[in-house]
């Protein structure tokens, strides 16, 4: 089916945009609000509204292909792509997109992603999120031609099997992780609840802050989860670990276990729990950590997330065995494709994979990533649009009861 | 165009359902839960997870029409239906309203929604909730089958015109947090918020306070071209201070009026009495006081104003300066577009309600109907994050405008454009 037209609209994101670098200078909050002048090029603010790009592929039978080009919270820093201002982004899109895009025969996901990963603009490949955006619309417009689910799309193209149940969601709580994890336990999420650990503040000196934290979180999920709940703990704590032990290794595997112990019974995982100035660095101590750790019997997994922005930085994490989870950001890694293999990669070797992305995703991008989270069998996936827990676990969750609903419709009806 | 085949599943809704007799009875609350036992039937706990049936109708060309069951915050109150448990519902829905709708033809919107809408089953109508989201899917699968956006599918049939731009969104604050969820609303420049329950005489003695900091945070964080209106819902409890005494009532409206400025302000349900009737009537009276003393202030109503009949009768009566639409609450969402239009053609503002238990399939739909009826305002939902229902409901209009546009300008040309 070919491409007749495209159009491009300015949307929102589900979250907001912050200025990485004000921040950390050390801009003062009011409120909700920082306080200052912005420094990196595209803030207006240092917190503004998350912006998108909305791209819709209309067919020539006049179905629509849909696709959210989304930025990340903290865009624009060094060796990224820059914040997302969807008024300044489209202009130099329209010229792409006549001669790139319409007329195009569009027939198979894998194949047009590809595409538009290799097309350029003045010699330069396209930003990553506006990569991922178009992508998402041509994997809608393949499975709205062929009348099929976009997870039946993925499997079928790659040869996979659908997962039979729900991914496990883990809701973001942002800040709010006393009232975010409450509303999770509630909603019985099967892993929570993140807890943005990115200061020492939020930690404790010796991180008996965070120690505290988890010894709450523990007993609050014993205390409103009921019998039959047994979530898995996720913290998100930016190398705040590392930090406060210099990243001495032994020391921050007698800090996990005891974070472990605080945790029980419930399993824990922690995302970056030291950080380097380069994955160069970064990888090695993750394997002697994570050597570290099942030498001395701990039973803590550590995710990777920092210096993992792209399919082949995923492969170096997965092939020096450094962790036991990877987070993959698909708006970090460009065409949807990417994410799709990215995901495979880990499974395939042993590593789980974590199918994650941003606050500023939309509706949009939550459907999409939850047929991305079916069709590879991801271990995990980011709730999603916003911080509000409650909407990033309930389109998600729906998306993928409709879709194996409807799978299994089509089944009973062949057999 | 056949229904070939309708399937229904269980999923959340947006928010959570409050037990709400239990917490006017004093339950306590213990961070974002609640400890002690439920009152109202349907609920295993007294702050439950909303939940939601997504319907699917699977039409004949492999295309599937999608329409969301789901209900509101304070499910199960005396007059409204009982609490939507899915686990409860969605068979129901798989064995006696499924196969009502296998094999039909699709054909007008208005004619399918209005005919499943009086639907009876062993004498009873439908679950409203149920009625909201078949014909949800109703319209999809017409819309779908004329390769139209739900919007233009409303317009033609209902004869109306298509906004030129979104329409205006209102936003609400949960009571976890009174405050830095103005903010959100402030940075992202919405039209309206924040709603703030206002359900406790203690709450009423705090509002001034609230509306004092709001207008100075928006005159401190933003330009002077953002002009939001201010809304509060006082869940009756003007009246309830004020004995019901009209110019007493009077006096607090003008203060939080003077409080607001520049900003306009409106407020819902200052008065609750205990018939429709009697409700009407003092806000008739309230409406006319306010008038005669040169009062800016919205008026909303909300209780006893929940079905179509009810809102009929305080346009009628003008015993509104505005009404809330509340989505789940009218069944089906022909009901939904004939009260916004009713209330337009006699000059009185709708407000498209809805509720925060919702979801993304039945935000979309209600985005649709915003466009092509043009409501005053219209909710951002699910959920009471401000920014994930901001976001659908934006992107949602731009998206169906420009496609509107895209049409009009090219009907098989080969154009590009950007909004």
């Amino acid at each position: 089916m070919r491409i007749r037209d495209v159009l491009m609209v300015a949307g929102l994101g589900g979250y907001y945009f912050d200025d990485f670098q004000a921040i950390k200078r050390g801009a003062k909050q009011d409120g909700f609000f920082y306080i200052g002048d912005p420094i990196t090029p595209g803030h207006s603010r240092i917190r503004q509204p998350g912006e998108c790009i909305s791209v819709m592929l209309i067919l020539e039978d006049g179905q629509v292909g849909i696709g959210d080009c989304v930025g990340i919270q903290y865009s624009g820093v060094v060796g990224r792509d820059p914040v997302l201002i969807a008024e300044k982004h489209i202009p130099p899109l329209e010229k792409l997109v006549s001669t790139s895009l319409i007329g195009e025969d569009i027939k198979n996901f894998k194949e047009f992603s590809q595409f538009i990963d290799s097309l350029k603009i003045n010699g330069q490949k396209l930003y990553s999120w506006i990569r991922y955006g178009f992508s998402q619309a041509a994997l809608d417009a393949v499975a709205k031609v062929r009348g099929i689910t976009m997870a039946e799309v993925i499997a079928d193209e790659y040869g996979l099997t659908i997962s039979d149940r729900i991914i496990p969601i883990l809701p973001q709580s942002g800040d709010d992780r006393y009232i975010g994890a409450d509303k999770m336990i509630l909603k019985k999420a099967p892993v929570l609840p993140q807890g943005l650990f990115n200061n020492i503040e939020k930690i404790g000196q010796k991180g008996e802050k965070l120690i505290a934290y988890v010894e709450w979180l523990s007993e609050r999920i014993r205390k409103f989860g009921g019998s039959d709940y047994t979530p898995e703990i996720h913290l998100d704590v930016y190398g705040m670990i590392g930090d406060i032990f210099d990243d001495d290794i032994g020391k921050v595997t007698q800090y996990l276990a005891r974070l472990g112990e605080a945790a029980k019974p419930f399993r824990l995982s922690v995302e970056s729990p030291i950080l380097m100035e380069s994955k160069e660095k970064l990888i090695p101590a993750f394997s002697r950590l994570k050597e570290s750790l099942s030498g001395n019997k701990v039973d803590v997994e550590i995710v990777a997330d920092d210096y993992c922005n792209t399919l082949e930085d995923i492969k170096e994490f997965v092939d020096a065995d450094a962790v036991h989870m990877v987070q993959v950001k698909p708006p970090d890694l460009g065409a949807l494709h990417n994410s799709v293999e990215a995901v495979l990669y880990c499974r395939r070797h042993g590593v789980k994979a974590f199918l994650g992305g941003t606050c500023n995703s939309t509706d949009v991008v939550a459907r999409v990533s939850a047929h991305v989270a079916l069709a590879t069998q991801a271990d995990q996936m980011y709730g999603k649009p916003g911080m509000g827990v409650d909407v990033a676990m309930q389109i998600p969750y729906n998306e993928m009861q409709r879709t194996l609903s409807l799978i299994k419709s089509k089944r009973r009806s062949q057999n | 165009m056949i229904i070939k085949d309708a399937l229904a599943v269980e999923g959340y809704a947006g928010y959570f359902w409050d037990d709400q007799a239990a917490i006017q009875k004093g339950a306590k609350s213990d961070g974002f839960a609640y400890l002690e036992s439920p009152v109202t039937p349907g609920f295993d706990i007294i702050r439950q997870p909303s939940e939601a049936v997504s319907i699917m109708l699977l039409l004949d060309d492999a295309r599937i029409a999608l329409g969301d069951c789901c209900s509101v915050q304070y499910s199960g109150k005396s007059g409204r239906d009982p609490v939507f448990r899915s686990r409860v519902y969605q068979p129901f829905i798989q064995e006696r309203v499924l196969p009502l709708l296998r094999g039909k033809e699709i054909t007008r919107f208005k004619d399918m929604a209005e005919e499943f809408d009086s639907i009876e089953i062993e004498g009873k109508r439908l679950h409203r909730s149920i009625r909201y989201g078949v014909t949800q899917a109703l319209l999809d699968a017409v819309a779908q089958s004329q390769r139209k956006t739900m919007a233009e599918v409303i317009a033609e049939e209902y004869g109306t015109q298509i906004a030129k731009k979104p329409v205006r969104i209102f936003a609400q604050l949960g009571d976890d947090n009174l405050y830095l969820p103005v903010d959100r609303m402030i940075l992202k420049r919405i039209d309206a918020f924040p709603h703030l329950l206002t359900n406790t005489l203690d709450q009423l003695d705090k509002l001034a306070d609230h509306i004092k900091w709001t207008r100075e945070r928006i005159q401190k964080l933003a330009d002077s071209e953002y002009r939001p209106f201010l809304h509060y819902d006082l869940y009756g409890t003007l009246g309830k201070k004020c004995n019901n005494n009209i110019p007493k009532m009077l006096e607090y409206l003008k203060m939080w009026e003077n409080l607001a400025k520049p900003y306009k302000l409106a407020v819902e349900c200052p008065a609750d009495l205990n018939s429709r009737d009697e409700t009407m009537e003092i806000m008739i009276r309230l409406i006319q006081a306010k008038q005669a003393a040169g009062l800016d202030v919205i008026i909303i109503a909300d209780e006893w104003c929940n079905t179509l009949e009810d809102i009929r009768a305080f346009v009628d009566n003008k015993a509104a300066d505005m009404v809330q639409i509340k989505s789940p609450d009218l069944g089906g969402i022909n009901n939904i577009i004939e009260a916004i239009l009713y209330c337009k053609k006699m000059g009185v503002y709708a407000y498209q309600g809805g509720s925060c238990c919702e979801t993304d399939i039945s935000a979309r739909v209600s985005w649709h109907i915003a466009l092509a009826t043009e409501p005053f305002w219209a909710l951002d939902k699910p959920g009471m994050g401000v920014d994930e229902g901001y976001q659908i409901g934006m992107n949602e209009m731009k998206r169906t405008l420009a496609l509107i546009q895209h049409r009009k300008r090219s009907p098989g040309g080969t154009t590009i454009e950007h909004t």
